[in-house]
């Protein structure tokens, strides 16, 4: 079971005198229990290969996999199997504040599992453990989600996708908004959900995170894949020619490889792997 | 000179919740400021006060010697501009031309002046081949680019960007801070107050104004702020680059002189 883009064109406004392909002739695999990271320029096209996940888009051409799902042109609107795919994909936006509707926090996040079958008590049981999971006190629980700030929405978002523990977790720009340390957990709770069995696909221009974090990674440029590989493989070549950058761990590391210091870089993902590398490299 | 100047502001959306509790503090002619702080400590709120969208607030403000009241408003925000924290609550043209526009009509730009206006920001925000385009049909980073174009070709006195840039790529971002930096220089009146997560961001303000649950707890240049870990740590934030690796070689039993300062002077350090 995985996640398979065969030959995916996408076109926004098809029919007009200025169609945009966003998307094209894609075609990768996203393997099931990864952490996998796309990156690339703004506009390259991430946003829109993600919504093809929930099948939220449809390819214009070509077909996506999501194990047994198959998401190709004209597809219908009222498909049977939708609502298993919704339920075993959460897709978090990259603006929250679409995702959010509901008249209270703790209602909104409830609505997914309610949704897909649970009790009143259990939706709203499953509601408040997601909003603790993304640091939200009880004191939120019967607020509006529109009269919050812009990181206690993001919050809010990630908790009703969270609430329905779903098998493929897809985030785009997850950590835009949030606090330094409110970004910190949340990666770490991405982990934890990993390690759990979840395949989590992460959207990002945080190159740290993609080191820190990621087991894979895809580079997209004007709607094609790029590159892909392991991150630390990844960041060893110059990635600037996709408006990207060298993580800092990365390197402050060739840095000091120029002056002699030996350091393995497949070993080096978190700043305390450069401190340990630099100094056992001094000895 | 003071182009803002904030006197025990306090402010609450409900009773429940005080947002802004005696929050005072100056800006200076053409400093760039960063405004730092957790999630929901009031930070886009403060900004909303600045620009005058909450007016039941205590205490007082003023921007560019005049207090902001219902009656200075138009005059006041005549020189400020912001980007919000989502640019679609910022488009109002239909197309991204249109919505640059759109600012310069209401400054009563001379119409001749306005093409060449347009252009220039569109192309000094990488935006030019989409001036066509509707700009909720863009991708995030686009937004983003379009609606700090927008602000920017007003030429306002002081510019507010909340969170402006927090969805652009690496090297995107670069490009807009640059641009910020380049326009200081032709405008040396020009005043920046940046609210950022972006701490990188951050270590190239002159200054860094940290608020915690409302108040402001700090304020100071990056290198006075930045050694403040353990607090920082406490109130959700975290330190940039430069100050993660120097405190993780130290707890790797490292001595590192209070002379290095920068991952440049770190780098001639170990490489010695
Ligand atoms: N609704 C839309 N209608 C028309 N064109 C669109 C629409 N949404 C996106 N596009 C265009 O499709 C391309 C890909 O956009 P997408 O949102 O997928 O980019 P992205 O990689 O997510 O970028 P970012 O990092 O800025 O969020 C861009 O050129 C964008 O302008
Ligand atoms: N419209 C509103 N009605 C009631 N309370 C609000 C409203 N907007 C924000 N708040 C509350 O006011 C506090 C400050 O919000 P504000 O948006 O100023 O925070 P912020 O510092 O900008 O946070 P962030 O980093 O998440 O954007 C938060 O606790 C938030 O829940
Ligand atoms: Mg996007
Ligand atoms: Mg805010």
């Amino acid at each position: 079971m995985s996640i398979r883009f065969e030959d995916v064109t996408y076109v926004y406004n098809p029919k007009t005198p200025e169609p945009v392909e966003a998307l094209h002739n894609i075609s990768l695999e996203i393997e099931e229990g990864s952490f996998t990271a796309l990156i690339g320029r703004t506009g390259c096209g991430k946003s829109t290969l993600v919504q093809h996940l929930n099948a939220l888009l449809h390819p214009t051409s070509g077909t996506v996999f999501i194990d047994t799902f198959v998401n190709a042109s004209q597809k219908k609107k009222r498909d049977k199997k939708l609502k298993p795919l919704r339920e075993k994909v959460g897709l978090v936006f990259q603006f929250p504040e679409y995702q959010l509707f509901e008249e209270t926090i703790e209602k909104d996040v409830a609505f997914g599992p309610k949704n897909f079958g649970d009790s009143d008590e259990v939706a709203l049981e499953k509601a408040h453990e997601a909003l603790q999971l993304v640091g939200l006190d009880e004191s939120f629980y019967k607020r509006s989600p529109f009269e919050i700030s812009g990181g206690e929405k993001r919050r809010v978002a990630l908790a009703g996708v969270l609430a329905m523990k779903p098998k493929y977790l897809v985030v785009d720009e997850p950590t835009a908004g949030l606090d330094p340390l409110g970004a910190k957990k949340l990666m770490e709770l991405f982990t934890k959900i990993h390690e759990a069995g979840s395949t989590i696909i992460l959207v990002t221009h945080d190159m740290d995170l993609v080191l820190g974090y990621c087991t894979d990674v895809f580079v997209l440029d004007h709607g094609k894949v790029a590159l892909k590989g392991k991150p630390n493989d990844l960041f060893g070549q110059d990635v600037s020619r996709f408006s990207l950058q060298t993580p800092a761990i990365f390197d402050f590391a060739f840095r000091l490889e120029k002056a002699g210091y030996k350091i393995d870089k497949n070993k080096l993902n978190r700043v305390e792997d450069l401190a340990k590398a630099i100094v056992e490299g001094r000895r | 000179m003071n182009v803002v100047e904030v006197k025990d502001l306090t402010y609450a959306y409900t009773e429940e919740k005080i947002v802004l509790n005696g929050v005072s503090f100056s800006l200076e002619e053409g400093k760039y400021y960063c405004l730092v702080g957790h999630n929901g400590s009031g930070k886009s709120t403060l900004a909303k006060c600045l620009m005058g969208l909450v007016l039941r607030f205590e205490g007082s403000i003023s921007l560019f010697g005049i207090p902001l009241s219902g009656k200075t408003l138009r005059e006041i925000r005549s020189h400020v501009g912001i980007v919000f924290q989502n640019p679609d609550n910022q488009f109002v043209g239909s197309t991204v031309a249109d919505d640059i526009a759109f600012g310069l009509e209401n400054k009563r730009v001379p119409h001749e002046q306005m093409q060449g206006i347009i252009e220039s920001f569109a192309e000094k925000t990488g935006m030019i081949e989409h001036l066509n385009h509707e700009p909720s049909a863009l991708s995030g980073g686009q937004k983003q680019r379009v609606a700090i174009a927008g602000v920017l070709a007003m030429g306002p006195d002081l510019v507010i960007l909340d969170e402006a840039t927090s969805m652009l790529d690496p090297k995107g971002k670069n490009e807009i801070l640059n641009l910020i930096h380049s326009l200081r220089k032709e405008n040396p009146k020009l005043t920046i107050l940046s609210i950022t997560h972006d701490v990188e961001e951050a270590t190239r303000a002159d200054e860094i104004i940290v608020f915690n649950k409302g108040k402001i707890i700090l304020k100071g240049k990056p290198e006075e702020v930045f050694v403040h870990r353990e607090e920082l740590a406490s109130i959700q934030l975290g330190l940039p680059f430069f100050y993660q690796l120097r405190f993780a070689l130290e707890e790797q039993g490292m001595q590192i002189p209070p002379s290095v300062k920068d991952l440049e002077s770190l780098e001639a350090y170990l490489c010695r």
